[in-house]
């Protein structure tokens, strides 16, 4: 059996840049409205979420006011910087002391260069949905610049992702995030791939249960007309994260959702007890789409398919039973297995 | 009186408040320079201690708030109730601050801790009703409140501060002693003070009823039969007088009753105050004081296995002269002997009594309580709550 | 915008599909073109912070299954003068909205309200009034009840001294940041329907016979809902039904096949309802993929089942789980509602 891996991640940023806010979305389900009503962090909030069997993270939430900032380069130094896995620094893209806030995220790396060498360096510049949007890229670039140049001097590498909590981005650059600190992700790249091949899936996207970041995807084929919209994935957490909360409301759990849209087939189901799977085909008038069980074949009438994707159905379904228990044993497995 | 040796000092007195970008700060403090670096020419070279170290407890996280908070640093005591206001007109949805006392570690600040908690109570009210802390970043108001508390406490003991047409503040400090210990029906209050002498036209009516029948005879609850008072305003008025150590309370005087000596017997040798005391209380009126080590001896010669009757009768002639009730009292109130109880125990447990007041009776000895207590209770004699037991079976009698 | 008078009569427009005409009056700064905005144009309601006063007349005339417009009067407009142009125009409505700001005073509103109800009802005696307090977002629960009661109790007051008994007048508390404007809507919308009752019946039926706990007929684009069943309504399922829509609607068009020209904006009412645009009546719609459905399994044992109908209704189903084995039968009695549907319009 697996020990588990424990990763610390330190959340930092000056006051009110959005450090809580942000955390409440992804790890708690507040809706970017509730997040209104969140007060000042006191000194340094921890949390522990468990993520997929093998992995917890240790999320410290360090509040940005002065009088804590000063102590964590002080006194708190060795606790606060010692054992850390990423550091996410926060910059609010209206902050009117850029300079200030680029020098307290040096300070950071100087400390993480001595106590936590191997750390994962994220910048995220948010609240973006402020900026008007031809600005947008313009803004995000200069202030990256300037970090990846601060951040070469301690031969760290810093990741850099444009935020808000208003639209999809804030997904992206959790999942991102989390990706790089699960141990074990090539892992289940390598099976996603396979399971996509075997059930001749378009896309196959594997989902954290809690908090619907993803995991791992993979796309098979690059259809012609496939809207490759670049940003779907994390635009799928940011609509099942608010069918959550609807379903909330009438106090039960959303358990699948089998769509049978226009031009695809997606189904969404649990895949093991942490994740779900997103199983996505694309509407093809062949004969590929209409055997069912027992190999025989349907003819299709022209554009009245809508329930010929049954059979698809319950093969996916079928498709994701067997993969289940490999998947629970990629979650269980010891961090350093590759 | 519980010795009083009067209230600690304040050393140092704050205000603290968190800015939504400064975090916790210190905003007025007297003595200037006590808790954080000041510019005052007046000020302490060096603060008392650090408050860097102890910032996050001054201003805690939410689950602290709302409580009284005592700290201990270095050698100083602080005493603290922080308070979070939750309001969404505040930057961050909340404003905190905390009033603190700081006092020297070794000092008994209970007496502070009603002030400290009344204090940022009444705060919290005035910010809530008018923004009173909140409106304006320098307060002179607030700054001149802060310094005259500290005079005031410190100096009078007492604070008076009106701070607008209908608020101010009136503080006082009184010592805290304990809780006065649950008073029995069958207790006799001896009173230690002139009681009729303390009273006025002010005091309670009860109090002023039953006053006259304390005279160390008379149980609780005959007292209340006597001056025709309710049974339980009387018992909590001789509780009053407890707290205040105006009376003390001690067990009925019965000549069935047997009292054995404590420890502290050595006292009575010992020391010569006591010695005098004895001599001076226990004689009989008109007659000679006994010395010292006669009545060491008497008291001494008590134990558990007789009555008082008994002890009488043995030692008549040792005891001219001394009035033994008072002789009793004196023991019993300065600890120098104790009361032993017996106590009634059915050996068969499960019986069931028909009569009720048998039952009652069968239900008090399973409680273990001694014939004193259910004899008043019953308001029947020894001997009646004796003979009604043993119709139940082997009664065994414990004495402790 | 308007309509030439000669085109209408009884509260619809001429032609081969009446559509209901609804107007929307109110003082200034009400909310009546967030309303619209949010309902419409598919609008953030958060975003309505940034609109513009309304200085002229404006019509948005919505294209699905019944082809309503709504007429938003500014509210800045000369009463006196606005009242003459403004009788004719009721002559030709089924629904007078007004809009009242809860958060304002709004004694104002309700003089304005009742010189308007008076040249309504006597221009057009079966108008429907519905008045939507609206902004309620910002009350707490006691205070939207006691503004309901004494406005309800002020109007009804005035309408009875000016011996006015027969006025059908009905009142909504509202807010574009919940579900409150979509139910509101719906309830207007629905007295405007003359095939309602046909609908409702068809529901119940569907619903008996399909062991279907609760469904309701929506307007995908604007989330009001047409009819439902007649069992009993709660608020919560009502609104679950519409985050529902919205989700599929958002998944499908995330791998929808780009099919319209790409100056189309985000108004994605028209991919799935078929239409390519609104001005096209009566005509066939171009296939645009199959019609969408979805389902959804609750952990309460609730399904959640959504399936595209005609022009642009959409039927959204509870069910217990216990009917998933027997979905093929489902499937099968709601074709044959759909049917129906198609029949009713064509008829219509």
């Amino acid at each position: 059996m697996a020990g588990s891996a424990r990763r610390k991640l330190l959340l930092m940023g000056r006051s009110g840049s959005g450090k809580s806010s942000m955390r409440s979305i992804i790890f708690s389900n507040y809706s970017a409205f509730d997040t209104r009503r969140l007060g000042a962090t006191i000194d340094v909030e921890h949390s522990h979420l468990r993520f997929l069997g093998n992995m917890t993270l240790n999320l410290w939430d360090c509040g940005g006011q002065d009088a804590y900032m000063d102590n964590y380069f002080s006194t708190q130094r060795d606790n606060i910087f010692r054992m850390v896995e990423a550091l996410i620094f926060v910059f609010d893209v209206e902050s009117k002391e850029l300079r200030k806030d680029i020098e307290t995220f040096v300070l950071c790396l100087r400390n993480l260069y001595e106590f936590s060498p191997t750390a994962k360096i994220f910048a995220l510049v948010h609240k973006m949905d402020l900026v008007v949007v031809e600005k947008r890229q313009d803004v995000y670039r200069a202030l990256m610049k300037s970090l990846e140049d601060t951040s070469a001097m301690f031969s760290f590498k810093v990741q850099g992702f444009a935020t808000t909590i208003w639209d999809e981005s804030l997904y992206k650059a959790w999942s991102s995030i989390v990706c790089t600190l699960i141990p074990n992700v090539t892992v289940f790249q390598r099976h996603l791939q396979t399971f996509a091949d075997i059930s001749e899936a378009d896309e196959v996207i594997l989902f954290e249960k809690t908090t619907f970041l993803v995991i791992s995807h993979v796309t098979n084929v690059p259809s012609p007309g496939f809207r490759s919209d670049s940003t779907r994935f994390e635009k799928i957490s940011n609509i099942i994260k608010q069918y959550k909360q609807s379903c909330s409301k009438l106090r039960a759990q959303f358990q699948s959702l089998s769509l049978r849209g226009s031009d695809c087939t997606a189904y969404l189901d649990t895949m093991t007890a942490n994740t779900m799977i997103m199983v996505i085909m694309s509407n093809k008038t062949d004969s590929r789409g209409s055997t069912d069980l027992l190999g025989n074949s349907e003819a299709n009438a022209e554009g009245d398919d809508s329930f010929a994707g049954e059979a698809e159905n319950n093969i996916i379904l079928a498709n994701i039973k067997i993969a289940r228990k490999m998947f629970e044993k990629i979650e269980m497995m010891n961090p350093d297995e590759r | 009186m519980a010795d009083f040796g009067g209230f600690p000092q304040i050393l140092s007195l704050f205000y603290a408040t968190f800015h939504p970008t400064e975090g916790t700060k210190v905003l007025y403090q007297v003595p200037p320079g006590s808790v954080v670096k000041s510019t005052d020419s007046s000020a302490f070279n060096v603060p008392l201690f650090d408050f860097e170290s102890i910032n996050s407890y001054i201003i805690p996280k939410p689950q602290l708030c709302n409580k009284l908070l005592t700290l201990r640093v270095n050698n100083y005591r602080i005493v603290s109730h922080p308070v979070h206001i939750w309001g969404s007109t505040y930057a961050r949805n909340s404003f905190l601050f905390n009033f603190c006392f700081v006092f020297h570690k070794n000092a008994d600040v209970s007496a502070y801790n009603p002030v400290v908690r009344k204090l940022s109570k009444m705060f919290q009210a005035l910010e809530e009703q008018n923004k009173f802390l909140s409106s304006s970043l320098v307060n002179e108001g607030l700054k001149s409140i802060v310094d005259q508390i500290f005079e005031d406490l410190n100096n009078y003991c007492e604070c008076f501060i009106p701070i607008d047409e209908a608020n101010r503040i009136n503080i006082k400090l009184f010592p805290l002693h304990r809780p006065p210990p649950h008073i029995k029906a069958f207790h006799v209050p001896i009173s230690t003070v002139q009681l009729k002498a303390v009273m006025d036209v002010n005091w309670d009516p009860t109090m002023e009823k039953i006053v006259e029948f304390i005279d160390g005879i008379n149980s609780v609850r005959k007292i209340a039969e006597l001056a025709d008072t309710d049974y339980g305003l009387t018992r909590k008025c001789i509780q009053h007088l407890m707290y205040y150590g105006c009376v003390i309370v001690v067990d009925i005087f019965q000549f069935s009753n047997s009292y054995a000596c404590t420890p502290d017997i050595s006292a009575l040798a010992e020391d010569e105050l006591i010695g005098e005391e004895c001599q001076a209380y226990v004689a009989s009126p008109g007659a000679k004081k006994r010395n010292v080590c006669d009545l060491l001896e008497l008291y001494c010669s008590l134990h558990s296995g007789q009555t008082v009757r008994e002890w009488y009768l043995a030692n008549r002639e040792q005891l001219r002269g001394i009035d033994i009730r008072r002789f009793i009292s004196f023991g019993i109130i300065k600890g120098i002997i104790y009361r032993v109880n017996v106590f009634p125990v059915l050996e068969d447990n499960s019986v069931s009594a028909v009569d009720p007041t048998d039952k009652r009776l069968v239900r008090l000895t399973s409680k273990t309580k001694h014939f004193d207590d259910i004899c008043t209770d019953l308001q029947i004699s020894r001997e009646q709550a004796l003979r009604s037991l043993e119709k139940y079976g082997d009664v065994v009698l414990v004495l402790a | 915008m308007t309509m030439s008078a000669d085109e209408m009569h009884d509260g619809h427009t001429a032609g081969p599909n009446p559509s209901p005409r609804i107007v929307m009056m109110g003082l200034r700064r009400g909310g009546k073109s967030s309303i619209c905005q949010v309902m419409f144009h598919n609008m953030q309601p958060l975003d309505t912070l940034y609109i513009e006063s309304t200085t002229a007349p404006t019509t948005s005339v919505f294209s699905s299954f019944i082809d309503f417009a709504v007429m938003e009067l500014p509210g800045q407009i000369n009463f006196t003068e606005a009242m003459i142009d403004a009788e004719r125009i009721f002559s030709t409505c089924g629904a007078l909205i007004y809009v009242i700001d809860s958060q304002d005073e709004y004694i104002n509103s309700l003089a304005n309200l009742h010189s308007i109800i008076l040249h309504a009802v006597n221009a057009n005696p079966n108008i429907n009034i519905e008045v939507f307090i609206h902004k309620v977002d910002g009350l707490s629960e006691d205070f939207r009840l006691d503004a309901q009661r004494d406005i309800t109790q002020r109007v009804t007051d005035e309408l009875l001294d000016d011996g006015l008994v027969n006025v059908s007048i009905s009142f909504h508390l509202t807010s574009i940041f919940d579900h409150s404007i979509y139910e509101a809507f719906s309830r207007v919308v629905q007295k405007l329907i003359p095939q309602l009752a046909t609908l409702e019946n068809l529901l119940n039926v569907l619903c008996q016979h399909s062991g279907i706990d609760k469904a309701f007929l929506f307007d995908i684009g604007s989330k009001i809902f047409v009819a439902t069943d007649s069992s009993p309504m709660d608020i919560p399922t009502y609104e679950i039904c519409t985050d529902f829509i919205d989700i599929t609607v958002d998944m499908n068009n995330l791998y929808a096949v780009d099919r319209r020209p790409k100056t189309a904006t985000r108004t994605d009412a028209n991919t799935i309802t078929g239409r390519a645009d609104s001005s096209s009546n009566g005509v066939k719609p171009i296939p645009q993929g199959r019609p969408i459905g979805s389902t959804s399994r609750l952990s309460n044992g609730v399904i959640l089942y959504l399936q595209q109908m005609v022009k642009g209704l959409a039927l959204v189903c509870l069910m217990r789980k216990e009917s998933m084995p027997k979905i093929a039968l489902v499937e099968y009695n709601i074709e044959f509602f759909r049917d129906a549907l198609e029949q009713l319009w064509l008829i219509g």
